[in-house]
């Protein structure tokens, strides 16, 4: 899929783990690997919000559109 | 859940009363083999005696699309109604209804209605096999339709 969820960058870059961020937007540590692994066939708004809340970013921080 | 299950003893009942009454059968048609006062009555039918054999194959035909259609509700209770192997179950007993159905409506009425144009057709019943066709039919449909269902739950459970 040419849609790139950097989510793992974003999680480094603010030096939070999966599991925390898990908790924090109330989502399984299962479905967050999910989204991580970019198996993900979708993205609710609510959870992108809850995600960009979190790590306090923006939505591009963490998708990306590449070309394929 | 509940309903599923009361079908589920159902075609359980059925498969049993058809397995039995395939034995039954089994042992006419070979036993038919040694009878020669009955091979001459059906010896100016199209296939002889061997009739009984062709049916006891659509009949075997019919039970293994049963035994099909119980596996696919065993497989709902345990897994839900949408689940990767329930559809292939489904087609599965289909196809093995509208081979039977099929065949055993055209030697039954087919055959002899428009070909030995032996029969009034008033005289025959179609009932059996172009039931257990239209339920093939069905199940090849319904077989579709829960395919259909179980790509959309996977995206929905996959949408995060």
């Amino acid at each position: 899929m040419p849609i790139i969820v950097n989510l793992d960058v974003m999680l480094a870059k603010r030096k939070m783990k999966s599991k925390e961020l898990a908790e924090i937007i109330g989502i399984t540590t299962a479905n967050l690997s999910i989204l991580k692994s970019g198996k993900a066939k979708a993205v609710r708004f609510s959870t992108l919000e809850a995600i960009c809340k979190a790590l306090d970013c923006q939505p591009a921080d963490i998708l990306e559109f590449i070309e394929e | 859940m509940r309903k599923i299950k009361i079908l589920n003893y159902l075609v359980i009942g059925l498969l049993l009363i058809n397995v039995f009454w395939f034995i039954r059968y089994s042992i006419f048609s070979f036993n038919l083999l040694n009878d020669e006062e009955l091979k001459q009555t059906f010896k100016t039918s199209l296939f002889k005696h061997y009739k009984f054999f062709i049916d006891l194959f659509f009949k075997f035909l019919v039970l293994v699309g049963i035994f099909f259609v119980q596996r696919a509700l065993n497989n709902i209770i345990k897994k839900g109604a949408f689940n990767n192997k329930l559809h292939l179950l489904l087609k599965r007993g289909g196809l093995f209804f509208i081979i039977s159905g099929f065949f055993g409506f055209v030697i039954n009425f087919i055959i002899p209605l428009f070909i030995l144009f032996k029969r009034n057709p008033l005289n025959m019943f179609i009932g059996n096999d172009f039931l257990i066709l239209i339920i093939g039919v069905s199940l090849y449909y319904a077989s579709d339709i829960i395919h259909d269902g179980t790509l959309l739950k996977q995206e929905n459970d996959l949408t995060i």
